[in-house]
């Protein structure tokens, strides 16, 4: 995909998620260079910003250009919902940037 | 994967240990149990933090200074680096210090990227190997 294309996509492109909202983290393990840590996978946690569009790195690693660009947010998840067992306190929590490909709209 | 073995690993990285590439997230809370990379460690039993920093010695600078370089001419992406970094095996990447598992990821994107070849490479080696001082 050209530049020029993917800077259309941008411009045109609205982030699928707002602020506030909860989120799963997809729970796969696919091969290549992956950015999502292995222990959010399956977690559900609420959108604390989104970040912009970046190109992907998943495809940046293997020599292509990234595009077509993707969402990036930074996800805000409960310590505690995180880890079994967890024994700092109640209202700690971890903040993770996940492009939005490895996102989806998390259930009640 | 017991904290004594990762602190093991830690003190004597020439060890040889095979086992962290399929390590099971034994921490995960969710019933579904994955398999993770060898080179994703979040959340794995690590055991007290090894203090005993040194300074980066010449060459591990070199390492970096070059990382740095071939970055600013267009010839490598951060992460194709990490990709490499990745693809190095789990022995080899637990087995090797920071700068030269650094050192080797870049020569192999390099050998990938036709920037030298294998042979090329070795000629080089069988130089340096050839010198008083390895290191001038």
């Amino acid at each position: 995909m050209s530049a020029s294309v993917a800077k259309d996509t941008m411009r045109t492109a609205k982030p699928a998620f707002t602020p506030g909202q909860r989120v799963r983290v997809r729970q796969v393990d696919p091969p290549g260079h992956i950015r999502t840590p292995h222990y959010i996978r399956g977690k559900s946690g609420v959108i604390e910003r989104f970040c912009g569009f970046f190109p992907n790195p998943e495809e940046k690693a293997y020599g292509r250009s990234g595009e077509p660009m993707r969402a990036l947010y930074r996800v805000r998840f409960v310590q505690s919902h995180v880890w079994t067992g967890y024994s700092g306190g109640a209202l700690d929590t971890v903040d993770i940037d996940l492009y939005e490909h490895w996102l989806e709209p998390a259930g009640a | 994967m017991t904290q004594r073995s990762v602190r093991r690993s830690v003190k004597q990285r020439r060890l040889s240990l095979p086992d962290r590439a399929v390590t099971i997230h034994a921490s995960y809370s969710s019933r579904k149990i994955l398999m993770h990379a060898y080179h994703d460690l979040g959340g794995t039993p690590a055991g007290p933090i090894e203090q005993d920093d040194h300074p980066a010695v010449l060459w591990e600078k070199r390492v970096e200074a070059l990382l740095t370089l071939v970055r600013r001419r267009g010839l490598l992406t951060t992460d194709e680096n990490r990709r490499a970094l990745e693809s190095l095996g789990a022995d080899v990447y637990h087995n090797l210090s920071y700068a030269e598992r650094r050192a080797l990821a870049l020569s192999n994107n390099m050998i990938a990227k036709g920037v030298f070849t294998i042979d090329e490479l070795a000629a080089k080696l069988a130089e340096i190997d050839r010198r008083k001082d390895p290191l001038p």
